[in-house]
């Protein structure tokens, strides 16, 4: 289920991340941090989403699988709970407060937030390259109301 | 201002008296011959998603890269030659393999599409204390710590100036999407140096001390070449600068240090890509013998380095901006040892990456002493 009745979203879900894409598509602050090309994986427990910015748009979201993991530049993981967390956090803050930045995370977790499956590192290092729009991205899930399975 | 096509379209056409100048400027097809004079004709690009790129407009012969070129005039690859026209260089860096790497194009639009201003995309005012007053500004030691931590920032990114720049004359124009590239990493190193320097003495502030500059002095006097030099630059140095930055950012006080610091980790780590795929470039092309030798090379640079880790002033500042106090300071240092146990792996990583057979059993032992140290970070 993507969405309760109230038009909150559940996340993780292909429609939760689908409204991110609309909100940095029309965002003109999006726009103005500069062109991103990369193809990101979000793993989510054993849920895997994947999505593609192109130029100076998030042009495609689809759910995935492990699989696909290995063609992408670099995938974020996390537990669920971890990602609960996170998403939590962004909405209470307007943004990812100073301890909850993809940095900050991938610095604090033991085995990292962000990594690229095949271990090139020229990829891997993309997460830096565009993370100020990556961290935008994420941060703009403050303005969707966000429900979790439980509570859809 | 445009200048008329035509007689026709200059009304004042005829009545002025016919000097040297009129005659020079003469617009009859027959004295323009030189716009017959072309290598390539015909040549479109469209604009992408990105706009009209570099990449877009290497097209036909314009988008040939040479092997070398030995031209020495400074024309613009795919510029029409003239004969005679004298020698404006002496480029010593004429052969692709020396500089190059493919996604030079590439991060050259990225550098410009992704720039920033520090005077307006920091928001200084959240420092606290003499700038907004809109937060209490940071406890005096933490603000000196981190004055101390900005000081070393701005003095490795002014080395990065001087480094590119000493090097980037010797590159032949025929590889301007190299040189452009790097262009724009001596801006962004220029941006780093001022921004740092912003930091440290925004809040009533000073700087703190100079590095010992073991590796800094390393860094100017390499003479073995660019591609040795990036080795230098990128891999053993920028793995160092982007971890900086990063720990910069994960342990910031404010949102204008979080800022910050994250600009300056996109920076470096699009520096980090045209290193090291240039490295890789250069080793694929000259084959296992030059691998050795960029080894070999490094030999006596992680001496200097391990040397120049012993000094206990960027660590100490490190450990009390990561802690938040001195009181707390023994678990920042904790955090200061994951990021030199980080520094060594990435390095032993990126330099494996790269091509060369660099591991922790032929690594300087000062360093690798760096490799064991695994710690609880502070929560």
């Amino acid at each position: 289920m993507a969405s309760s009745t109230s038009g909150a979203l559940v996340f993780p879900s292909l429609k939760w991340f689908q409204a991110i894409q609309e909100l940095v598509n029309n965002d003109p602050e999006f726009r103005r941090l500069g062109s991103i090309d990369a193809t990101m994986g979000v793993k989510i427990g054993p849920k895997v989403f994947v999505v593609t910015f192109e130029a100076f748009e998030c042009s495609n979201i689809r759910e995935g699988t492990e699989f696909d993991l290995i063609d992408l530049d670099f995938f974020l993981e996390m537990t669920e709970e971890k990602w609960n967390d996170l998403i939590r956090n962004t909405k209470e803050n307007g943004g990812a407060d100073l301890s909850h930045t993809l940095n900050t995370l991938d610095l604090m977790a033991e085995d990292g937030l962000s990594q690229n499956a095949t271990g090139d590192q020229l990829r891997a290092d993309i997460f830096f390259r565009v993370n100020q729009s990556l961290q935008h991205f994420f941060d703009s899930s403050a303005k969707l109301n966000t429900v979790f399975p439980a509570e859809a | 201002m445009s200048t008329p096509e035509t007689p026709e379209e200059n009304p004042s056409a005829g009545q002025e008296p016919e000097s040297t100048e009129t005659e020079s400027q003469d617009s009859s097809p027959e004295r323009l011959t030189w716009m017959h004079d072309t290598l390539e004709w015909g040549v479109k690009a469209r604009p992408g998603k990105h706009g009209l790129t570099m990449r877009d407009i290497n097209v036909g012969i314009y988008g040939d890269v040479p092997e070398e070129s030995r031209d020495m005039s400074r024309k613009p690859r795919g510029a029409f030659p003239v004969p005679g026209v004298p020698r404006t260089d002496l480029y010593t860096l004429n052969h692709k393999v020396e500089l190059w790497a493919d996604n030079a194009v590439d991060l050259y639009e990225e550098a410009i599409q992704r720039r920033w201003m520090a005077h307006i995309d920091i928001p200084w005012e959240t420092l606290g204390g003499s700038i907004g007053d809109t937060l209490e500004p940071l406890p005096e030691e933490v603000e000196l710590a981190t004055r101390q931590f900005c000081t070393e920032l701005a003095q490795q990114a002014s080395i990065e100036t001087d480094v590119i720049g000493q090097w980037l004359h010797h590159m032949n124009y025929a590889y301007h999407e190299v040189k452009t590239f790097l262009a724009t990493e001596l801006f962004d190193s220029g941006r780093h140096y001022s921004a740092f320097r912003q930091r440290a003495l925004a809040n009533g502030g000073r700087l703190g001390l100079e590095s010992p500059g073991h590796i800094n002095r390393r860094l100017l006097e390499s003479r073995a070449g660019w591609t040795e030099t990036a080795l230098y630059l990128y891999v053993l140095r920028g793995t160092l600068t982007l971890l900086l930055y990063r720990y910069g950012e994960a342990y910031s006080h404010n949102p204008a240090e979080k800022q910050l610091f994250r600009r300056c980790m996109q920076d470096k780590a699009r520096h980090m890509a045209y290193g090291m795929a240039h490295l890789k470039y250069a080793i694929d092309e000259k084959g296992p013998d030059y691998a050795l030798g960029l080894r070999r090379l490094m030999g006596g640079v992680e001496r200097d380095l391990a040397a120049e880790m012993k000094d206990p002033v960027l660590w100490e500042a490190l450990a009390i901006y990561i802690a938040g106090s001195v009181d707390h300071m023994a678990e920042g240092m904790a955090e200061v040892k994951n990021l030199q146990r980080r520094y060594m792996e990435e390095y032993l990583t990126r330099m494996k990456w790269i091509g060369v057979d660099k591991t922790a059993d032929n690594l300087d032992q000062g360093l690798a002493v760096y490799l064991g140290q695994r710690e609880s970070s502070p929560a």
